[in-house]
């Protein structure tokens, strides 16, 4: 990897270009997935090349290439280049790169099982060890369970002498079970949706959550549901679980705080922000109950947005973005930040692969935990509806109008859980909602939930990332808004 | 290259799948260039059967040493994996119609070009006052597809996209052009429209909920349409025999039924004029063309061989590369036009919206495919048969039954891109009665 990136920067310095960042990745996966008791994905992949950034006259240009030969690194060092060169007008011409320190550095995100060394028969024989007992509950009709794990080793090097190379490991497991009567169907999932919890682990993410042990009972919600009544039409206090915070925070707070699309960059596909550059600092975005930061510095705490250092050679860093409620920061990129005249990036840029350009993107984007625990919030509500697991997300272009649905439901009367709901939704405004936060659970409730599915940009680049949080309660809120009809 | 992985597997059953892509695209915003890229890689899919058993490997690595690992990769997964239904034999030989979507005007159109469209693109917008986002993507890829029984397609084809978004004083308006030859798009003509529904939005008014009189445009019908192809709670593709089998999806009880108006009718037709897609699908199977409802009744299913053989029918042509929970899926959807214009749709509506685009559509409720998502780039208001002025972006939650068995109206099927979900359909203009809309923008 080494050799291939040296090549790369040689041929740009001889091409006189004034910046270059070279990536070489190799991406080593496996995906196993069983739909009751036949295998449906059974993969293993890899994929290896080299991906180009130079900036000539001001503007840039990105190639990319699986062909690592010396002519065909020749090729994309040329290609990025006339791409540079043809870029006519481009935004870059008068802003510099924000400066980031020199760094010479390995990094190897530490794991104590080898996924890839954990046989297939094992994993598969897991798998159905799941599925056999969700379709052992009476009205289950089919059942999901899938495992998937991924090695990137990547090799950054750039004109200014940056040399770095890291190793990261992402794993994910989980399943769904789905009850059907005939006129109705009703899913339930562990840990969470989208096919689980995901995390910058080995194997021991498996060995560690209690996957046989849940299926029964997740199975038995999965069918309850479909005589539970659906959630009403009406306004009341909501309270979100873990893993339902987790995509609130994201969907609502995460990618309206990336500052290219803040900076209208995102404009013709993913959209904008209400977050303009104007309330930096002054906004009083949420309820004071609400602190957010962002981290990907590697820890014990695992998130599957975790690096040493970002797709630009950028030191990761904790960075508050919301403090006691008040908007503080963004999530930057050395140019993105020179724009707004901060004078470091916070280390948000990466690449889902050797084959795309880094762009900002959400990392280990975290809330801090408040007090108590669930079951004291719950007693602690007179009129409320608990809300847990994600099955559906839907937000407007500007990241403000949302509608969420999630799995199950139940009500909550003078301060005890009571019926099961159906088919919840709750919708909203972004900071009216977060102004409507008025307790956040405790650190022993506090979870770091991995998503793997996180799309942006284009050609779209889908990532894993990690929201650190615990169950909250929102006041006055419209929920069952899907049936006002 | 096929042939020799073929010989480098230890498997007697083994399928070769080569994908080749360049990809080029250059994004613009605030009228200026924001990114510019390339991509070249060949990607090489391995799937080996043994003994009942499945099993897949892929690389882009192509040395010889690489290419061996990599099929014993695949045989190493099938020894240990599950009996699995859909491993059956390959296929042998078969023949292919040929498909004629590689134009060299769009392998000609380079980044230098591309920037010299979006410096025009951008100094109209400027001279109409407006600021312009987009995106100029130039897509070639090709594949091959080969067996150890003697099967081989191969396919290639170019494909260009331009997309912009225009924005006068914070009112927006986007057009989307899709085509196998980049010279059939006009990015003049995508500005102007761009330009135009951003002008009509200016002025806008907050509409309330409830149940509206709506024209949509192609785009917005391809939004709709879209978000019954794939189940993401199921892992199922509705309109497949595979989801049947499982008695997953909306076909469950439903096949031969009336469920949509009789006034529509949906194909799926890779070689179709406004299509032409891969003659073949991801076990090197003739594509057919399948008529999936027809005059609102559900008719017929896309299967692959394993579905197909399950319901005794034969393969459609219509599966993904396997192993994959879908099964088949209809990538090519035609939805049968009609005789109406957009200015007679318009001017037969008393009180309606007009509708150029839907965004972030979700399934809330896949049973009775209840559906949520917001208008963007262009909703406006219809009074007596005229657009009179922009509507605030409103958020929809409609059942998809509901919406398709109210159709009074369609207009004539065009080529349709959507960047969200990637789909091209073909697909008209259509006016809908009665459709849900829960609440305008909170703002």
């Amino acid at each position: 990897m080494k050799d291939v990136a040296e090549l790369a920067i040689g041929m740009g310095e001889t091409r006189g270009v004034a910046g270059m960042e070279v990536r070489v990745i190799e991406l080593e996966s496996e995906e196993v997935e069983l739909r009751d008791y036949v295998p449906t994905t059974l993969n293993s992949s890899e994929s290896f090349g080299i991906g180009i950034k130079v900036y000539r006259n001001g503007g840039w240009g990105f190639a990319s290439t699986s062909d690592l030969s010396q002519a065909g690194i020749e090729k994309t060092v040329k290609r990025a280049i006339e791409i540079a060169d043809a870029n006519i007008n481009p935004y870059l011409k008068d802003i510099p790169l924000v400066d980031e320190p020199v760094h010479v550095d390995s990094w190897s995100l530490p794991i104590h099982y080898d996924p890839f060394l954990v046989s297939v028969e094992d994993k598969l024989a897991l798998l159905d060890e799941i599925n056999r007992a969700c379709l052992g509950v009476r009205g289950i009709g089919a059942a999901l369970s899938s495992m998937s794990f991924q090695r990137r080793k990547q090799y950054f090097a750039n004109l200014a002498g940056s040399r770095i190379e890291q190793i990261s490991y992402l794993s994910g497991v989980g399943y769904v079970a789905i009850a059907s009567d005939g006129n109705d169907r009703q899913v339930r999932s562990f840990p969470n949706a989208f096919g689980g919890q995901y995390a910058a682990m080995g194997y021991e993410l498996v060995y560690g959550l209690p996957l046989v042990e849940q299926a029964e009972q997740i199975a038995e919600e999965a069918v309850a549901l479909l005589n539970a009544p659906d959630c009403p039409s009406r306004q009341c206090d909501i309270l979100l679980d873990g893993s339902q915070m987790a995509l609130q925070l994201h969907e609502t707070f995460g990618h309206s705080v990336e500052l290219d699309r803040v900076l209208g960059f995102e404009a013709n596909f993913a959209g904008t922000s209400v977050l303009t550059t104007d309330k930096k600092g002054s906004l009083q975005f949420s309820s004071d109950v609400v602190n957010i930061y962002t981290d990907a510095r590697p820890s014990r705490l695992s998130g599957a947005g975790t690096y040493a250092y970002d797709d630009e050679g950028v030191e990761a860093q904790r960075a508050d973005l919301v403090t006691n409620g008040v908007f503080v920061d963004y999530l930057s990129s050395r140019d993105t930040a020179a724009m707004i005249g901060a004078t470091r990036s916070n280390g948000s840029v990466r690449a889902s692969g050797w084959n795309r350009v880094p762009l900002i993107r959400q990392s280990n984007l975290c809330m801090e935990p408040g007090e108590g625990d669930l079951e004291e919030l719950i007693a602690d509500t007179k009129d409320g509806i608990l809300m847990k697991t994600n099955k559906s997300w839907s937000i407007d272009d500007t990241r403000e109008n949302f509608q969420f649905g999630t799995e199950i439901a139940w009500e909550i009367k003078n301060g005890k859980r009571t019926r099961m709901l159906k088919n919840p939704t709750y919708s909203g405004l972004t900071s009216a909602f977060w102004h409507a936060c008025d307790a956040v659970c405790g650190v022993d409730e506090w979870v770091i939930w991995g998503i793997p599915n996180c799309g942006k940009g284009q050609p779209e680049q889908i990532l894993a990332i990690s929201h650190g949080v615990s169950p909250a309660r929102f006041r006055k809120i419209d929920v069952g808004v899907n049936r006002a009809k | 290259m096929v042939n020799k992985v073929l010989k480098l597997s230890p498997a007697r059953s083994t399928e070769v799948i080569l994908k080749y892509g360049d990809i080029q695209l250059t994004r613009f915003a605030n009228n200026a260039i924001t990114q510019s890229v390339a991509e070249n890689n060949l990607r090489v899919a391995i799937r080996v059967l043994h003994q009942g058993k499945m099993g897949r490997a892929e690389t882009n690595k192509t040395d010889p040493d690489s290419l061996t690992n990599c099929c014993e990769q695949a045989l190493h997964l099938a020894k240990f994996s599950s009996p699995d239904p859909q491993s059956l034999p390959l296929p042998g030989r078969q023949n292919y119609e040929v498909s004629h979507s590689f134009f060299d005007s769009t392998q000609a159109c380079n980044a230098a070009m591309r920037a010299r469209q979006i410096s025009d693109m951008a100094a109209r917008a400027k001279s109409q006052s407006a600021t312009l986002a987009g995106a100029h993507k130039i897509s070639l890829s090709s594949t091959s597809i080969g067996n150890s029984q003697g099967l081989f397609a191969y396919n290639k084809s170019s494909e260009a996209t331009i997309s912009v978004t225009a924005n006068r004083n914070g009112a927006t308006g986007a057009s989307h052009a899709n085509a196998n030859n980049v010279q059939q798009i006009q990015p003049e003509a995508l500005v102007d429209s761009a330009i135009h529904k951003a002008l009509l939005s200016e002025k806008t008014i907050a509409m309330p909920s409830g149940d509206y009189t709506v024209i949509l445009e192609p785009l917005a019908v391809l939004n709709l349409l879209s978000s019954m192809v794939i189940d993401y709670i199921s892992h199922v593709c509705p309109f497949s025999g595979t989801a049947l089998q499982n008695k997953l999806g909306f076909a469950v009880g439903r096949l031969g039924k009336q469920i949509f108006s009789q006034n529509l009718t949906i194909d799926d037709d890779a070689y179709h004029p406004l299509h032409q897609g891969a003659p073949f699908d991801g076990e090197g199977m003739p594509r057919m063309p399948v008529i999936l409802i027809y005059q609102g009744i559900l008719t017929q299913l896309v299967h692959s061989r394993a579905s197909a053989l399950h319901f005794g029918e034969q393969s459609t042509g219509h599966a993904l590369e396997l192993p994959n929970p879908y099964g088949a899926v209809p990538l090519h959807l035609v939805m049968h036009g009609g005789n109406s214009t957009l200015d007679e749709m318009i001017a037969k509506t008393k009180k309606g919206l007009y509708i150029t685009r839907f965004w972030y559509n979700r399934m809330v409720d896949p049973t009775h495919l209840l559906l949520t998502g917001m208008t963007r780039d262009g909703t406006f208001m219809i009074e007596d048969g005229k657009i009179v002025c922009g509507v605030k972006n409103m958020r929809f939650n409609e059942s998809l039954f509901s919406t398709f068995q109210h159709i009074t109206e369609l207009g004539e099927s065009v080529r349709t891109y959507d960047e969200e979900s990637g789909r091209i359909m073909v697909v008209p203009p259509i006016r809908v009665e009665g459709f849900h809309f829960s609440g305008p923008a909170l703002r």
